[in-house]
């Protein structure tokens, strides 16, 4: 029972952990609290972003605009935070104001305009890389050193940038995916016409994932603050693509309706520590990015062979 | 007989190899032709003396452009000069990609594996603060060039990109007597490069109130350059100048494509720009950002090791080529493609590299 609902999640664990033992083989200090720390702040900023995504995917939409809101709240919290707790704080909650505000209007063009989310998003993709120019317009700004070590130092072998996405996953994630509004999400996803004649108004749903969506984009961005002590309205472009790439490898159904965060956190660690696995392994870099797609697709592919190996067709079709 | 032989030859050997470890000292006692400091306040940078070999490693972002495969291959040709090789047991390179988090992660692994030194062209000139910082407080010394980054705790080393921009600026205002529609290209938005071209060039243009300017932004990219002045020009306008941080060769064809004469230019380095100067004799201003920065980088990052004290921020000159003296072989090429960029030396550091040399190495 518990197996199958985590069962669309076992290929990112399991590539998880046998990429985590090749790591430890290759670079055994990676063991350390210095390098289990390093190795957790690298992955938590795209895990965030995968839930901002796995949200949106969800209802059966994409959201291209992730990056974009990522790098809009970098350059809102950089800029406006100075050192001061109290100021830093009231920009930290103004941050992630203004990501859920960007989320919110995704959500109202989506699902009031009744446009395609995947043109909605690239467009309002490049308003707020636009709107992080303006605010940010070459990279730079200042953080209190206290907020960047809150958030990226550690307790021993504990990262504090675990403790802050538990906390994200327990505090919003889980809520929200227990609540009424989680359970039309998934319902809209799965079959948006039986959804309707449900009850389920789709629109106010769609709108409101959306919403999360931008609240989630934020707290990675408020993250890659404390990271990079800095602000740069240009750096969340990866995240874009690469959530998506992580939603998907962490067995979420790019159709929606299915999925769970455990999937696509444990795929954004994934794709987070393969890039120091390469270059820890020495590879050179004209071959890195190609051997980054390679894996992922060998990975995918792998997984896909074992699960179409069941006895019964449907069961492949449900899964 | 064949014993003494070897006795005399290994001593023989023995003395070369000492005489050629002090070389190195020797040669780099003054620099004052190579580099300088940035400006009067800048600090003096020391760090402990170790003793070679070391371990070095080279962490680039992007590596979609030329400029960058040029600058990579510069950097295993400077490798494998024999007075550097015996300094260095490891030399690793990496390319993270424009993407910051993957050059920290990049970089913490450099840290990790015990590097000496990290030479590095950043992704971001901010967000690896708090990484370089980690990797000092470890003992890993970081020199910074070309995107160079904010911080104090590496050492800096570029070119006045502020300089650049105005230089091209008043290249601009004497070939048009200060009035004019002048096209604007600009790199990459959001970053430091970009950023202080264009003011530099703006501190010129503002003080002109005939010039009008028709901005574009063209990546720095030949191709993309390209299409963004097919644009500006198949919206009617006329230019009488172009001022261009680069994607030059791109520029130039842009206007041969729409028939038009190519007025007087100031840009970057590329083959192809140069060449059609040499050819059809508009005006031109080249400045080339040097991808033998990275040379420098290394060179001075082998003599802090050392013991060395330098200037934390170093400014290397810039390399001008105008109209007078434009020439084939020296700084530009028949045999190499026009989106080449010439600058691949650093004058008078004793980092001369031939272009075609480098161009071979990339393919």
């Amino acid at each position: 029972m518990i197996f199958e609902r985590y069962y669309s999640s076992l290929t990112a664990v399991v590539g998880l952990i046998l990429l985590g033992i090749l790591f430890v083989y290759i670079q055994p200090l990676i063991l350390s609290p210095f390098g289990v720390t390093l190795s957790a702040n690298q992955g938590t900023a795209l895990a965030l972003a995968a839930l901002a995504q796995l949200v949106v995917v969800l209802t059966g939409g994409v959201d291209l605009s992730v990056g974009a809101m990522v790098g809009l709240t970098n350059a809102i919290a950089a800029t406006y935070m100075g050192t001061h707790p109290g100021i830093a704080t009231a920009v930290l909650i103004g941050t992630l104001a203004a990501g859920t505000l960007a989320g919110f209007l995704n959500g109202l063009v989506v699902a009031y305009g009744r446009l395609q989310p995947i043109i909605v998003t690239l467009a309002t993709l490049y308003i707020y890389t636009g709107v992080g120019l303006v605010v940010r317009p070459q990279p730079g700004g200042l953080v209190p050193s206290g907020f960047a070590s809150a958030l990226t130092g550690s307790w021993g072998y504990l990262p504090y940038a675990l403790v802050f996405l538990l906390a994200v996953v327990g505090l919003a994630w889980i809520p929200l995916m227990r609540s009424r509004l989680g359970r039309a999400i998934h319902a809209i996803g799965d079959n948006r016409n039986g959804a309707r004649v449900s009850g389920i108004s789709v629109a106010r749903t769609e709108l409101w994932a959306y919403t999360a969506s931008g609240f989630f984009a934020a707290c990675a961005g408020i993250f890659l603050t404390a990271q990079t002590t800095s602000g740069d309205a240009t750096i969340g472009t990866s995240y874009t693509l690469n959530s998506v790439a992580a939603v998907v490898f962490g067995g979420a159904v790019l159709g929606g309706g299915r999925g769970i965060a455990l999937g696509p956190i444990c795929a954004a660690y994934f794709l987070s520590l393969l890039i120091s696995v390469l270059f820890a392994s020495g590879v050179s870099p004209f071959y890195q990015n190609l051997l980054q797609g390679a894996i992922l697709v060998i990975v995918l592919a792998l997984a896909n062979v074992w699960r179409l190996r069941t006895r019964h067709w449907l069961n492949v079709m449900s899964n | 007989m064949k014993r003494r032989d070897l006795l005399i030859r290994a001593a023989g050997g023995m003395g070369s190899a000492m005489l050629l470890g002090a070389l190195p000292t020797l040669a780099w006692a003054d620099n004052s032709a190579c580099y300088s400091a940035w400006s009067g306040s800048t600090e003096s940078f020391s760090w402990p003396k170790k003793k070679p070999p070391y371990r070095i490693a080279l962490s680039n972002s992007y590596i979609g452009n030329e400029w960058r495969a040029e600058m990579v291959t510069i950097a295993k040709m400077y490798y494998q000069r024999p007075e550097v090789k015996k300094l260095i047991k490891d030399f690793r390179v990496s390319s993270a990609g424009n993407d910051v988090n993957a050059q920290i992660a990049q970089i913490n692994q450099m840290i990790l594996s015990g590097v000496d030194a990290i030479v590095m062209d950043a992704a971001s000139p901010t967000g690896l603060n708090s990484t370089i910082e980690r990797a000092a407080n470890a003992g890993v010394l970081v020199v910074s060039f070309d995107n160079v980054v904010t911080t104090d705790k590496a050492i800096t080393i570029n070119q006045d990109q502020f300089d650049m921009g105005k230089r091209w600026a008043d290249f601009v205002v004497k070939h048009t007597g200060g009035k004019g529609h002048v096209l604007v290209v600009r790199g990459v938005a959001g970053t430091f490069v970009d950023q202080q071209r264009y003011k530099g060039g703006r501190s010129v243009f503002d003080k002109h109130s005939g010039i009008t300017t028709t901005e574009v932004y063209g990546n720095w990219d030949s191709g993309t350059a390209q299409k963004v002045t097919a644009n500006a020009l198949a919206a009617g306008s006329d230019f009488d100048a172009v001022w261009s941080e680069g994607g030059d060769s791109g520029v130039v064809n842009a206007f041969r494509q729409r028939g038009k004469k190519v007025p007087p230019f100031a840009g970057e380095g590329e083959n192809g720009f140069r060449a059609a100067a040499a050819k059809e004799g508009f005006p031109m201003l080249s400045i080339g950002q040097s991808a033998g920065l990275v040379a420098l980088s290394m060179k001075v990052a082998l003599s802090v090791l050392q013991g060395d004290k330098v200037p934390q921020s170093i400014r290397s000159p810039l390399n001008l080529v105008t109209n007078d003296n434009l020439q084939e072989g020296k700084n530009y090429f028949k045999d190499i493609p026009d989106s080449f960029y010439n600058g691949v030396s650093v004058p008078g550091c004793g980092l001369d590299f031939d272009a075609v040399k480098v161009y071979k190495g990339i393919t």
